[in-house]
């Protein structure tokens, strides 16, 4: 045999073994890849069937192999905010962000998010860059502009008004909106010269009643004219309830009326401390309970209040905020005896 | 011998071949790892600016430096932390500027911690400590000398005063478990130093006290002394504060605890004093948690009001009727909850012209994402809640304000506002995604109620966190400028000295009550300033801050005047005397009475 020949024959079994080998190293690759692909096709299918912890443990690794595909970050993250891991959420949801900016969905969560982590300031970034993309969201703009004010971002909060304005001029609740701003940064001129023809036209605008007669009370010394506007919010929303009872109690202080102020202040200490009550995190919380009864017992609502510092006896005889508030009760009650043996109990 | 080639001749092919496989599977594994975008939450937080950030200092500013160090101030608080997370592991203790031995150069006196639990040993070195200042920018530490090493207690608040009217200020230190009376006394080796008299003095209080006040309440020329209680603790019976989800405790919040009245003392003038809670009308307000105290005439009537930030609970507002009577007005004054009715977190308080009305408004710091509040006086006994349009209450959404003071740092003529700040729960960051500490705050007022947060071109200590508590000012080197010192929950006390380059002038007008129709520190005076056409309205409160004690000299700038047309003084007598022509840049000390001011070189 020839050297030429020899070499030949070397030369083709070296390429029949390299393509072998190369069939077998690809045959083993595609393999990895349909297993991983079978994998991921789990994942998601985890995820779309709602097992979210399923669906989370298999596309952790799949999101720290392959960072930029944006449908398993998606689930990825969806899944951590449905098993409420919020840190890992975020993180995800960040990394979604930047993977799509032009998205609204993972801002819009993500501004969730932090609203849930009380990252406000963060949720107000989120909730602005939404709104430039969308001004004519107007549900989201409300959020966004009490959010800010909410913050003290006054700033802020006139940006996202007077962006979603530009969409609908002449909107009522944005108006407002805009009002609400000006009133919290003091200037009251231009808040005042949207907001009387506002209230006019709109009465129904309970907002808009209660900035006006903030106005009245406050800055132009005209507490009397405030007092209906303030009733007429109390009458209309519920939302308002606490809001308007508080600066009602100061307008009827400034007019004199002293006792309708106390017993209506009174009201919205109740009205507090119930709801404080009910997210205490501690249902057997006595303290509060005393409160809740000391704001009915200065509303006028005694039986009410006895029986809610009774209760609170029965699981702590000695409690003395209860004793002292009872002891208030009697007095009013002209039952002096019985005040002196509580006074005596609470301490004083 | 052709199968041994051919195998060696295979393995020269195969190596190769893996080796260019691996080079390859490497090179695309580093090119994918090198592209990789970063993957934490962190990171991408970091790749976003925040709304607003001041990072450059500006000239003309406000600018302090820590030279605690330097200074000779060696204390450390110890908050006695436990795994329990007590609620009186959180509250801290506070400091006060005391002028002891009356040589016109401020001394500082520290409040000590220690344990909780009372059955625990407590450390006999774990004292009160006053440091006397060496008038060259050091303190020595004096605590023995003073007598002052017995002060061992959980120590919360202080309160400076000169209730004997001898010329020199006695200490009111509250603790976990009451008050004691330090009276200011000659030593032996012709010095100053304190000998606890409380019990003579008849002040028993078993309560949880924390800030107090000295004020003449009665208009008989003595001191009186109010007292804050914060909450009743039976440490027995602990509740547990702690996450649902993952157990990590925190401290629990005041609203868990019942709450007892607070104490006024009336001073009989002989040392001793009469407990007139009841009598005087303050054990009728509600029981609350206090936090803060300040004692101002709020009114103009020219009798001392009280103003109490309570904690989670309505302030009270003790509007003096007289005789010692008081009324407790907070809520339809327009001053007892927060812009919208909301109980206010109250922790420090101030009382001061803020907003060029003549009248004192009140600041009162509060809990994180809350903001602090600001009650703009607007006459008759009504404010209004204006820290929104002021500017105060965005910076101070993510902080949880405790001391407080209102100065002018940079001696511009209007009042600027300092503030320490710091979480109560050491597991803040964890359960409420919180910071545990906190940047410290400096805000530069306009005169007209408006402010600025200058913290970030304030000098390095207002960008670094601390676990702010206490807060008081005073010019300790006497250079014209007000300085600063913080107490810190578990950590040391911190000494700015304020360094701001200004051409501006100031005044100091030490004010010194007759000690027979008004009290010797003339508490309740009322200063008001006319020059260049300029009017500037300042008072001498009792108490403020958070249980801490503030200089009682004024220090006024003046800005580019040199000179003070006109200094007219309201006493706490309710006489009235003009000063005229007072040079800027220097210290007087007007005595009531005398018609010509004394001026003090220090």
């Amino acid at each position: 045999m020839s050297f030429l020949t020899l070499a030949k024959r070397r030369a083709s079994r070296i390429l029949m073994v390299s393509a072998g080998l190369l069939l077998v190293l690809g045959g083993g690759i595609g393999w990895l890849r349909l297993q991983d692909q079978l994998d991921l096709q789990k994942g998601l299918n985890h995820f779309r069937e709602g097992r979210f912890e399923d669906a989370e443990r298999v596309l952790r690794p799949f999101v720290a192999r392959r960072p930029n595909d944006v449908e398993v970050l998606k689930a990825l993250a969806l899944s951590q905010l449905a098993l409420q891991q919020w840190q890992a959420a975020e993180g995800s949801l960040s990394r979604w962000c930047r993977l799509r900016p032009e998205q609204p969905q993972p801002f819009e969560r993500r501004m969730e998010l932090y609203l849930r982590l009380g990252k406000n300031e963060q949720a107000a970034r989120d909730g602005l860059r939404l709104l430039e993309q969308n001004k004519g969201d107007l549900e989201r703009c409300q959020k966004v502009v009490w959010l800010c004010l909410g913050m003290g971002r006054v700033a802020e909060a006139e940006q996202a008004c007077r962006l979603c304005l530009l969409e609908q001029p002449g909107h009522i609740q944005l108006r407002y909106l805009l009002a609400e701003c000006f009133h919290a940064r003091g200037a009251e001129a231009e808040a005042q010269a949207i907001l009387a023809p506002l209230v006019r036209a709109h009465p129904q605008l309970t907002g808009a009643l209660m900035l006006r007669a903030l106005y009245l009370l406050y800055d132009a010394g005209q507490a009397q004219e405030a007092i209906p506007l303030l009733r007429q919010v109390l009458a209309a929303d519920a939302q308002r309830q606490e809001v308007a009872r508080y600066h009602l109690s100061q307008a009827l202080a400034r007019t004199g009326q002293k006792e309708e102020a106390q017993r209506v202040v009174a009201e919205m200490q109740a009205l507090q401390a119930r709801k404080r009550l009910a997210g205490d995190g501690h249902p057997d919380n006595l303290e509060l309970q005393a409160r809740v009864a000391e704001g009915l017992l200065k509303a006028g609502k005694s039986l009410e209040a006895r029986r809610i510092l009774e209760k609170i006896l029965e699981q702590d005889a000695r409690y003395p905020t209860a004793h002292r508030l009872l002891a208030s009760y009697y007095e009013k009650q002209g039952q002096t005896a019985k005040a002196a043996e509580h006074n005596r109990l609470a301490g004083y | 011998m052709r199968d041994t080639t051919t195998g060696r001749d295979w393995h020269r092919i195969i190596l190769p071949f893996c080796f260019i496989l691996l080079l390859i599977a490497g090179s695309v594994l580093l090119v994918g790892y090198a592209l990789r975008p970063l993957g934490n939450a962190e990171a991408d937080l970091q790749t976003t600016a925040p709304l607003s950030s001041e990072t450059q200092t500006s000239p003309g500013l406000p600018w302090f430096e820590e030279v605690t160090a330097a200074s000779g101030i060696d204390f450390r608080h110890v908050d006695g932390a436990t795994p329990m997370h007590y609620i009186q592991e959180t509250v801290g203790s506070g400091l006060g500027w005391i002028d002891y031995d009356a040589d016109g150069w401020p001394d500082l006196f520290c409040v000590q911690g220690g344990p909780v639990q009372p059955g625990e040993k407590h450390d006999p070195a774990l004292t009160c400590r006053l440091y006397r200042n060496n008038r060259n920018g050091t303190f020595t530490d004096v605590t023995a000398q003073a007598g002052l090493a017995g002060a061992v207690g959980y120590g919360m608040g202080v309160a400076v005063g000169d209730y004997d009217n001898d010329g020199y200020d006695d200490l009111a230190v509250t603790y976990l478990g009451g008050i004691r009376l330090y009276h200011n006394e000659p030593s032996a080796e012709g010095g100053r130093r304190f000998r606890d008299v409380t019990e003579r003095a008849g002040l028993r209080d078993p309560h949880w006290a924390t800030s107090c006040a000295w004020g003449d309440i009665d208009g008989d020329g003595r001191l009186d002394l109010y007292v804050c209680h914060y909450v009743e603790v039976d440490l027995a019976h602990y509740p547990v504060c702690e996450q649902a989800r993952t157990g990590i405790r925190f401290g629990c919040p005041p609203t868990l605890f019942p709450s007892t009245t607070h104490r006024l003392y009336r001073n009989n003038g002989d040392g001793t004093f009469t407990d007139i809670s009841k009598s005087s009308g303050i054990a009728a307000a509600s029981p609350a948690p206090g936090l803060g105290v300040i004692m101002a005439d709020l009114d103009g009537d020219g009798r001392l009001d009280i103003y109490v930030a309570n904690d989670l609970r309505p302030a009270y507002l003790f509007h003096n009727q007289g005789g010692g009577r008081f009324l407790e007005k907070a809520l339809l004054a327009g001053c007892g909850l927060g812009p919208n009715g909301q109980e206010v977190a109250g922790m420090g308080v101030e009382a001061g012209n803020l907003d060029g009305s003549g009248r004192p408004s009140l600041f009162v710091t509060n809990f994180y994402g809350k903001g602090s509040v600001f009650y703009r006086n607007q006459g008759d006994l009504h404010f209004q809640e204006w820290s929104g349009p002021s500017g105060l209450a965005s910076p101070s959404m993510r902080r949880l304000g405790f001391g407080t003071v209102l100065f002018d740092a940079d001696l511009d003529g209007r009042l600027d506002i300092a503030v320490a700040n710091g979480h109560v729960s050491r597991t803040a960051p964890q359960v409420f995604h919180e910071p545990f500490a906190q940047e410290a705050q400096l805000f530069l007022g306009d005169g007209d109620g408006r402010f600025r947060d200058v913290s970030g071109q304030a000098g390095p200590y207002f960008l670094e966190p601390h676990v702010g508590r206490g807060l008081a000012w005073a010019d300790y080197d006497n250079d014209g400028l007000p300085d600063l010192a913080f107490s810190h929950n578990g950590g040391p006390v911190v000494l700015l000295r304020n360094r701001t380059r200004t051409a501006n002038h100031w005044i100091r007008l030490e004010l010194e009550g007759d000690g027979q129709r008004s009290n010797r520190n003339a508490i309740g005076a009322r200063v008001e300033i006319e020059a260049g056409g300029t009017r500037q309205v300042h008072f001498v409160n009792g108490g403020g801050s958070y249980l801490s004690a503030s200089e009682r000299r004024l220090l006024i700038g003046l800005g580019a005047l040199d000179q003070v047309g006109r200094a007219t003084v309201t006493w706490p007598s309710g006489r009235r005397q003009v000063f005229e022509n007072l040079a800027g840049d220097c210290w007087w000390r007007l005595h009531e009475g005398r018609e010509r001011p004394e001026e003090v070189m220090p």
